[in-house]
């Protein structure tokens, strides 16, 4: 007598506790929590004519030449936002980093400190910091260039104090041993072997940065946003979609290049001496 | 007093070191910046003091609203949980057509590529305020399928080039036995990544959650709405109070997702 | 006068293994030590203990008569030059950068933030790397070298700081026999014709008898033997590389270097 019996290949014949326990609990959270997000398949798919109408719609006028000249101003206006908020933070983010270390601090107390610090500026997401910054010093970039730039000293000094903890002790104690001080230790030893994760980060970072950059006008923080959402709430179409593609082209460009710099730093390892 | 090295074999010529020519670049394009978007080191200073006098405002919370601002926060964090794991079954379907080494033709994989690639161009505050005027209208579910959608773009990224660095002979085992390409995915690939995967999962929840805080202020439910609101009419207190709500929030859901990784590894 | 005065040394780490025992040496200037034993004898824990990588529990070191102590820890090490198993080079910088990093200690960190040197340390440099015959490798990545290479570029960062002793830990343990011929004769050539003072770790009988001038044998943080390469016979080195009864040492020797033994 044969029955199609069907059983994991493990002791008991049930999946792994690793497996199913995890998708357990998300499957219990999502029940619980389907309330709250008032989701509801059926609504959604409804909707999807109106969606697709509401995309259709933006192919269907002419691009507006006359509309052109503004969106090549405000994308570079967006993209200088990114580029400036990253090398602010950037600079600022290399000293913290070594405070933040817990290898490199000059007292854990201090490390704690900073870490706690730089928790807090990553808690709030850019737009948020946006519209305190333009509600404190008013509208335009520089609000937009101080928000992008505080969360990402929280990151980029997050990891950068990362990548100081896990270089190699042997070049440490070798410089050490000659009698160097403390500085001299941190900028001759860390340094040259965490450089390369942060350049990195902060191509990394700079990525994300332009995406957020894209949506900060919202609350006149500056850029490209201002007029994305104007585009949304005054259903001009045809400005909304080339919006869109400036948009697209330019995260793409950007997200290609960090990709191919990356990948060129982490296996070549430049660093500004000999090399 | 330098020593006399004219007796020692002399050193190789010194290469060109660019660094400075870098440096220097990089600080007049940040000049350029400044000066063509109009931000003055005089800007910076009086900004500063106005920044400062303006958090000053915030300095007495209301706390009476919290328990209402707690269920708000959770409306996030339930728009967080979703939008991942919409974008986790996304990335976990799209992924494999996306790495190089396992898609089964060029085409599928440009395909796949291009369309997680369009995904992560997308900011997820623009797919909510697109979904919200197409159709979908206010409330946490277009703001949960926005992030579902970005973020999709980002797993499916990931776990591609997680399955792009599996070692060669773990595919090739399979191939050998004469597997097809889903039973190679389920056999080779997801087990060898499963933990990158939940890593990058985790960090995502964390990234939604965070996000998801925002999307209110395109009206995609959640702590955001209330946020606006306060800041809009300038009630410092009650903002002082939400602010607060999800700084805690957000710094709590960091050390638990940080422990979580930690064990994970 | 001695080069180096070991005091009742003893050292124990926080996790209770006693490595040293209680060590008195005194060990002249200009001569080639070999501190030789089984990896796990403590060694390493003293000759780190000499310039300071490692704190004695109890007991004391002088240098060239100045005591070692918190107040003296970078004059000392500025002294007394360091090699290691590993070479301990920063792998990114290039062999020039890494040889003047044995200059750090005898210049503010101000003046070398800017990786910028003093033309006399560049000449300082220069002479280190010729006498240890690498001058064209000069603007090399430190990585890109072979390990007898890092290795003498190692010794030139010693050589760099003019010092007067020079400690070697376990120098050519992760050399090919030719490199650890090379890297010895090189210390050895030090010792003769500058009268730097070596101390050198090693666990290999052969090397110590060639190129030692005193061998002190140490096992189970303890000195069994302390004499010239002639009175290093096989009973000697029999009762120095017996296993201790009570397994009471741990390795605190980098694991690569247990697994070379296992």
């Amino acid at each position: 007598m044969s029955l199609l019996r069907l059983r994991w290949p493990t002791p008991n014949g049930l999946p792994p506790r690793l497996i199913w326990l995890p998708l357990l609990i998300v499957a219990v959270l999502l029940a619980i929590s389907a309330q709250l997000v008032e989701f509801s398949p059926l609504f959604v798919l409804s909707k999807f004519d109106d969606i697709g109408a509401f995309v259709a719609r933006m192919f269907e006028q002419p691009p507006p030449l006359d509309y052109l000249p503004q969106l090549a101003e405000k994308m570079l206006e967006t993209i200088e936002m990114a580029i400036l908020a990253t090398l602010i933070a950037a600079i600022i983010s290399l000293p913290i980093g070594f405070l933040a270390a817990r290898n490199a601090t000059p007292h854990p107390w201090v490390g704690q400190i900073v870490r706690d610090m730089l928790s807090f500026f990553r808690a709030l997401p850019e737009l948020v910091w946006a519209l305190v910054f333009v509600s404190a010093i008013g509208l335009g970039p520089f609000p937009g260039i101080l928000a992008i730039a505080v969360v990402s000293i929280g990151f980029m000094a997050k990891f950068f104090a990362e990548a100081i903890e896990v270089v190699n002790k042997e070049p440490i104690e070798g410089v050490h041993a000659t009698g160097a001080g403390w500085f001299q230790v941190r900028y001759f030893a860390m340094l040259p072997q965490a450089l390369p994760d942060f350049v990195g980060t902060l191509l990394y970072v700079l990525d994300h940065n332009l995406r957020a950059a894209t949506v900060l006008g919202i609350v006149g923080a500056g850029g490209i946003g201002f007029d994305l959402i104007n585009a949304i709430r005054y259903y001009e179409f045809e400005r909304l979609i080339v919006i869109l593609l400036a948009i697209y082209l330019a995260v793409t460009v950007v997200d290609r290049l960090s990709d191919v710099l990356r990948t060129r730093i982490i296996q070549g390892g430049g660093y500004p001496h000999g090399s | 007093m330098a020593l006399d090295t004219t007796h020692l074999p002399p050193l190789p010529a010194r290469p060109r070191n660019l660094f400075p020519l870098w440096a220097s670049a990089v600080i007049g394009l940040a000049w350029l910046i400044g000066v063509q978007l109009e931000i003055s080191p005089k800007t910076l200073i009086f900004g500063w003091e106005d920044i400062l006098e303006y958090f000053s405002r915030y300095g007495s919370p209301d706390f009476s609203k919290v328990p209402s601002y707690l269920m708000l926060m959770l409306e996030t964090m339930a728009m967080g949980l979703w939008g991942t794991v919409l974008a986790f079954v996304l990335g976990f379907v799209l992924a494999p057509f996306a790495a190089r080494n396992l898609s089964p033709n060029a085409w599928i994989y440009n395909l796949a590529r291009e369309a997680l690639n369009f995904m992560r161009a997308m900011p997820d505050v623009l797919l909510a305020l697109v979904l919200i005027s197409a159709g979908l209208g206010l409330g946490p579910q277009a703001g949960a399928l926005a992030l579902g959608i970005h973020t999709a773009g980002f797993l499916g990224k990931f776990f591609a080039e997680s399955l792009e660095r599996v070692d060669k002979g773990t595919y090739e085992a399979l191939d050998a036995v004469g597997a097809g390409f889903s039973q190679k995915i389920m056999y080779a690939g997801w087990p060898s990544i499963l933990r990158e995967m939940s890593g990058y999962t985790l960090y995502i929840l964390d990234r939604n959650i965070r996000t998801g805080a925002v999307l209110g202020l395109v009206g995609a439910g959640g702590i955001g709405i209330a946020l606006y609101d306060t800041l809009r009419m300038f009630d410092y207190n009650q903002s002082a109070a939400l602010l607060i709500v999800l700084i805690i929030t957000i710094m709590l859901l960091d050390r638990l997702s940080n422990f979580i990784r930690s064990k994970l590894q | 006068m001695s080069a180096i005065v070991i005091d009742s040394v003893q050292k124990t780490y926080p996790n209770g293994t006693r490595a040293v025992h209680g060590i008195s040496l005194a060990i002249e200037s200009g001569q080639f030590t070999v501190i030789l034993g089984p990896s796990g004898a403590g060694k390493s824990t003293l000759l780190r203990m000499l310039n300071g990588l490692e704190t004695p529990t109890e007991g004391s070191v002088s240098i060239n008569g100045t005591l070692l102590e918190r107040k003296t820890l970078r004059q000392v090490r500025r002294e007394v030059g360091m090699v290691f198993q590993q070479f301990n080079l920063v792998g990114r910088l290039n062999v020039m950068t890494n040889v003047l990093t044995g200059r750090l200690a005898y210049r503010s960190w101000l003046g070398s933030v800017l990786h910028l040197f003093r033309d006399e340390d560049l000449a300082i440099g220069h002479e280190a790397l010729a006498r240890v015959g690498l001058t064209d490798k000069a603007w090399v990545r430190a990585d890109q070298l072979s390990g007898g290479q890092q290795q003498r570029v190692g010794i030139a960062r010693a050589l760099a700081q003019k010092p007067r002793v020079i400690l070697a830990d376990e120098p050519v343990a992760s050399l090919d026999p030719l490199a650890s011929e090379e890297v010895l004769d090189l210390l050895k050539g030090i010792c003769r014709n500058d009268g730097i003072s070596v101390v050198a770790n090693l666990h290999q009988v052969e090397y110590t008898r060639r190129y030692a001038d005193r061998i002190i044998g140490i096992n189970a943080g303890r000195v069994v033997f302390d004499g010239s390469p002639d009175a290093l016979t096989d009973a000697v080195i029999e009762e120095l590389y017996r296993r201790p009864n009570a397994p009471e040492e741990k390795s605190h020797e980098p694991a690569a270097l247990a697994l070379a033994h296992a």
